[in-house]
């Protein structure tokens, strides 16, 4: 960092302190961020959870950017000090036996609705394969690209027990039992119906368009997309709910 | 891409991963489950970097975050409170355009195109994208044309502000905050062609209550026509307008359109526009030194 970057960072950081408005202060912190993302000597860790500790400090910077105080020289550095001291401790955390970190990031994101297989640890796995260090790599010893492997890992999870509820949906739309599906419908417009537009917009790869489907129909775009999002997917949601429900 | 400003960019642990293969997991096929793996990585990133800034989201009622809704539909929004609803949608690195589906609800103000797999351990804030109300299929649109975050901020502080009202999804039945539907009267109209529907508030200017109702009527193209109509309350049926109230019709600069100017014996002003889709413009009513300005987007 050299006096420039000095005198940028004193700039952005009293163009937030200066910002008479909410919005003129999330700007003035926009473009903080994207200077302070870039600033060397921030502290890494190789834990599984450092990008929530990461994510917390950012954070905290923007909430409490007000409180920094640095002299006239040097602000690039005493901001370095000044972030690294919180997010040292974050990551502190994360190595605390109680995992209270851990539980913070958890509370934070509410997942209780589905199971989630239990993060890979470093101990259970002798420190060398978790999934963040096989993603951290553009490319595996496999030559596998991120992508790939997550395609991977899906298909190995997407188990049948998983898939249960969406082969039952789709077997639902497909085969209409109760005709629910089929009449729901604009009025004179049979041919549109909630089960034709499910196959053609969900259960179709790729999706019709709604180009096509009007034409296909006959029927005015609006009027599609009106019957698609206050008919249809009601009427759809409502089986979804009673198929999970089912035991 | 937007080069003025980089992306800011958002950190994704392993229990994000976690999370999105718990979801991706229950997808019928590979496919919907990668989409739905990386939706979920770019719902989660710009769920953070708005609460980074302090703008609050509900993440919990949002239809991305139901594992059961997402196994039908391709949802990706995420609710802001107050304001509406964010498309958040996940660019791959190599991609040079994004998917914009036209399949959203009706309070969906926009679109932000999030950078999933440059890194696995981070995701890339791109850019955002206003709701196109006639988008009329899903379209790829470059990331040359997405607008940087701070527009973002600015165009989430406008509509939070009820700053903008959303003329096109009045059409829809919904009825914004601060608008009812008009008890008996209306503005007069010949043509009856397309689909009618009128909107009204009472505004107060120098003490004087005056009402304010927006006609819209949808015609064969996207366009809209739209009628202002300023009136005094029906319950002061027999008075007149203020004399010197003027109603003005605004461009999206807030520059004069055009003008129209009570007398002494007016008993209503109006001003009629055909409205392109995606067109911003305001209404201005003025009387003395006091103007009420409302802005309107079709």
């Amino acid at each position: 960092m050299n006096d420039l970057d000095d005198e940028q960072l004193r700039a952005l950081i009293e163009a937030v302190r200066q910002a008479k408005s909410a919005e003129k202060r999330r700007m003035a912190l926009n473009a903080l961020l994207r200077k302070l993302q870039k600033l060397p000597g921030i502290l890494k860790s190789s834990h599984q959870d450092y990008p929530e500790a990461l994510n917390l400090t950012w954070e905290w910077v923007c909430r409490n950017i007000d409180k920094f105080y640095a002299d006239d020289k040097n602000v690039a550095e005493n901001l370095k000090h000044w972030l690294n001291g919180y997010l040292y401790w974050r990551i502190h955390d994360l190595y605390s036996p109680d995992e209270k970190y851990i539980k913070l990031g958890s509370e934070k994101i509410k997942v209780g609705f589905i199971p989630i297989d239990p993060p890979h640890s470093r101990e259970n796995d002798g420190g060398s394969d978790t999934m963040v260090d096989r993603l951290a790599k553009p490319e595996d010893q496999m030559g596998n690209s991120f992508l790939s492997l997550i395609d991977r890992q899906i298909q190995e999870a997407q188990t049948e027990e998983r898939r249960n509820l969406a082969q039952k949906i789709a077997t639902y739309i497909k085969q209409d039992p109760d005709q629910r599906l089929q009449r729901c419908h604009p009025k004179g417009k049979p041919r549109c119906n909630a089960q034709f537009l499910a196959m053609r917009l969900c259960l179709q790869d790729p999706p019709a368009t709604q180009t096509s489907l009007s034409e296909e129909l006959q029927i005015p775009h609006q009027t599609l997309v009106s019957h698609w999002k206050y008919a249809c997917r009601k009427l759809l949601n409502k089986i979804i709910q009673e198929l999970s429900d089912e035991p | 891409m937007n080069e003025i400003h980089p992306p800011i960019i958002v950190a994704i642990s392993l229990p994000m991963h976690e999370l999105a293969k718990s979801f991706a997991a229950r997808q019928l096929t590979p496919a919907k489950g990668r989409q739905v793996y990386l939706n979920t990585l770019a719902i989660y990133a710009v769920h953070t970097y708005l609460q980074w800034l302090n703008i609050d989201t509900d993440l919990d009622q949002s239809d991305s975050w139901q594992a059961n809704t997402q196994v039908l539909f391709n949802a990706t929004d995420l609710i802001l409170p107050g304001i509406g609803r964010l498309e958040c949608c996940a660019v791959l690195a190599d991609a040079t355009s994004v998917a914009l589906t036209w399949d959203v609800h009706s309070d969906t103000v926009g679109y932000v195109a999030v950078q999933v797999d440059q890194q696995p351990d981070q995701a890339a804030l791109l850019g955002f994208l206003p709701i196109d109300p006639v988008i009329t299929t899903s379209s790829e649109t470059p990331l040359t044309e997405l607008r940087s975050l701070d527009d973002l901020i600015l165009y989430l502080d406008w509509i939070e502000s009820g700053k903008l009202n959303r003329v096109r999804q009045w059409l829809e039945n919904t009825v914004e905050l601060g608008w009812r539907e008009p008890a008996t009267r209306s503005v007069r109209s010949r043509a009856t062609t397309g689909q009618l529907i009128s909107r009204m508030k009472q505004v107060e200017l120098e003490g004087q209550a005056i009402d304010l109702q927006i006609q819209v009527m949808t015609t064969k193209t996207q366009d809209l026509n739209v009628t202002v109509r300023l009136s005094v309350p029906q319950e002061d049926a027999d008075a007149c307008l203020p004399d010197g109230l003027q109603l003005l019709i605004l461009d999206d600069a807030g520059a004069t359109q055009r003008q129209k100017q009570a007398n002494a014996a007016s008993r209503w002003l109006e001003q009629k526009k055909v409205c392109k889709a995606n067109e911003r413009f305001g209404v201005a009513i003025r009387l003395g030194e006091a103007t009420i300005t409302e802005n309107f987007i079709t």
